[in-house]
């Protein structure tokens, strides 16, 4: 398939690359232009989105036809957050406020420790009669780095010069190694990015590349 | 039929398929910080916190900011208030927002979630009125950008090329936008602290900003600056639970190494 420079919509995909691109010389109109258009274009998309997912459906479908009154609830403590708006009754607001903080709170307690256990009886593994040699050793290793890197976040029991101490400074160090080894295969997964805008550009725009 | 046939049944009658367990660690847990805060309510001794270096420089940032005649940018993140990183997020805030108003320096605070904003919002108006400052309170610069993450940090971007702020705070949950905020903010000269759990962006914070705190630090935080002796005695017992965590798998593997088959501590633990 020949490339189409004037194809609608490799066209636009290619100015707004490109646009976007301009920014690494410096700042300047033509990206304030796309950058805000974009800004924009996402603000729309997310109100339609929001009205036809989320409003519309609950109040003509549920609440309307199904008679399901007790969304009713939801949507009134929504609505209060728009008082913030009205100065003098600006208290109010805090109501639909303070339900959702305690809402968040009641949420982490209920699901957050669900993968704790888990984590902590998956760390109580043998240090031999695995398949290889290097198996034995990753065990090992992985020991080690759980219990150090537990280690660096005491923060009231650790002591220079402990054992306490010694742990916590081996666990930074595996800590650092671990977050490396993290930004390597990030960086990597962000060239595959560019390599795909290049691609678009150089191959499905211009048909340089085939 | 047959799915109601093989449901596990409930523990004790009660609890589903491993959460004994968890309910009962989550009781000593509430045990140990309840202890440690009782007793730095009752004015015993509790323990020194660590040095942190990322909190340390808090003051430093923002005084810079004060000096230069340049906002403070702030950022919770994309996290909603079901993620504990928010949560860390608003005590962070708060102190931010007090010293900030201290020394007059503007604070721009943009989110991404309408209900952070809300709470943010009045975290800062009462940090202003607790700093004497409730004048100083501008509504207009806690901002909502967008819930769509790029667009979120294309107005970010946005907001650091024109209002060129002297410290750039990111502490919270984020995603890949964190070194796009990082890049840019960089880019115009602020000091940058940034602290988060996702371990995925720690990376770049860690590369692009000047202090971050790591994981659980940023829990810490609301204590260490603080300096009250019951957000204290939480986080010191917050620190006996890690190390009941931890004698829990230094015991769990000798067991695993020692007994010829299974291992009971897990069997306990899965209950």
């Amino acid at each position: 398939m020949g490339a189409n420079i004037f194809d609608p919509a490799n066209l636009t995909g290619a100015i707004m690359t490109l646009a976007v691109l301009t920014f690494l010389i410096k700042d300047n109109p033509v990206f304030d232009l796309f950058q805000n258009g974009f800004v924009g274009l996402y603000f729309a998309y997310s109100i339609g989105l929001t009205y036809h997912s989320y409003i519309r459906p609950t109040i003509v479908d549920d609440i309307a036809k199904k008679g399901q009154y007790s969304y009713i609830i939801p949507v009134v403590l929504g609505l209060l957050v728009y008082f913030m708006f009205v100065p003098s009754l600006n208290w109010i607001a805090r109501y639909p406020m303070s339900f959702w903080v305690g809402y968040g709170a009641g949420y982490i307690l209920a699901f957050q420790p669900g993968s704790l256990m888990p984590q902590i009886y998956n760390t109580f593994i043998k240090f031999y009669g695995k398949a290889s040699f290097l198996d034995n050793l990753n065990a090992i290793l992985l020991f080690i780095s759980v219990v150090t890197a537990l280690a660096y976040f005491f923060f009231t029991v650790r002591k220079q010069g402990t054992a306490v101490g010694f742990a916590a400074e081996t666990g930074r160090w595996v800590i650092m190694i671990a977050l490396g080894a993290a930004f390597g295969s990030t960086v990597l997964y962000r060239i595959t990015l560019f390599v795909g805008r290049m691609q678009f550009l150089l191959g499905d725009w211009l048909g340089i590349l085939k | 039929m047959l799915l109601a046939a093989e449901a596990a049944k409930p523990y004790l009658g009660v609890f589903a398929e491993g959460k004994f367990a968890q309910f009962v660690l989550m009781l000593v847990f509430a045990f140990i910080v309840w202890f440690m805060v009782t007793r730095a309510k009752a004015g015993m001794k509790v323990p020194e916190i660590r040095k942190i270096n990322g909190l340390e420089a808090l003051d430093e940032a923002i005084g810079r900011a004060t000096e230069m005649g340049r906002p403070v940018h702030f950022t919770p993140g994309l996290g909603g208030v079901g993620n504990p990183m928010t949560f860390a997020a608003f005590g962070f805030l708060g102190y931010v927002a007090k010293l900030c108003a201290k020394y007059d320096t503007r604070l721009i605070q943009t989110n991404a979630d309408y209900v952070v904003l809300a709470i943010n919002e009045e975290i800062i108006r009462q940090a202003y009125l607790e700093a004497g400052r409730p004048d100083a309170f501008n509504s207009d610069d806690v901002q909502f950008m967008s819930d769509q993450q790029f667009a979120y940090a294309a107005n970010v971007m946005n907001m650091f090329q024109k209002d060129k702020p002297a410290a750039n705070i990111m502490m919270g949950a984020f995603w890949a936008e964190s070194l796009i905020f990082a890049e840019t903010a960089s880019f115009v000269g602020a000091i940058q602290i940034a602290g988060t759990a996702a371990t995925a962006q720690l990376p770049f914070f860690i590369t692009a900003c000047d202090y971050t705190l790591i994981g659980e630090e940023i829990y810490a935080a609301s204590a260490y600056l603080s300096k009250e002796p019951v957000l204290y005695g939480s986080l010191v017992g917050q620190d006996w639970a890690k190390i009941f965590v931890f004698a829990l798998i230094l015991v769990g593997t000798v067991i695993a190494n020692f007994q010829a088959k299974g291992n009971w501590l897990t069997s306990i633990l899965k209950k």
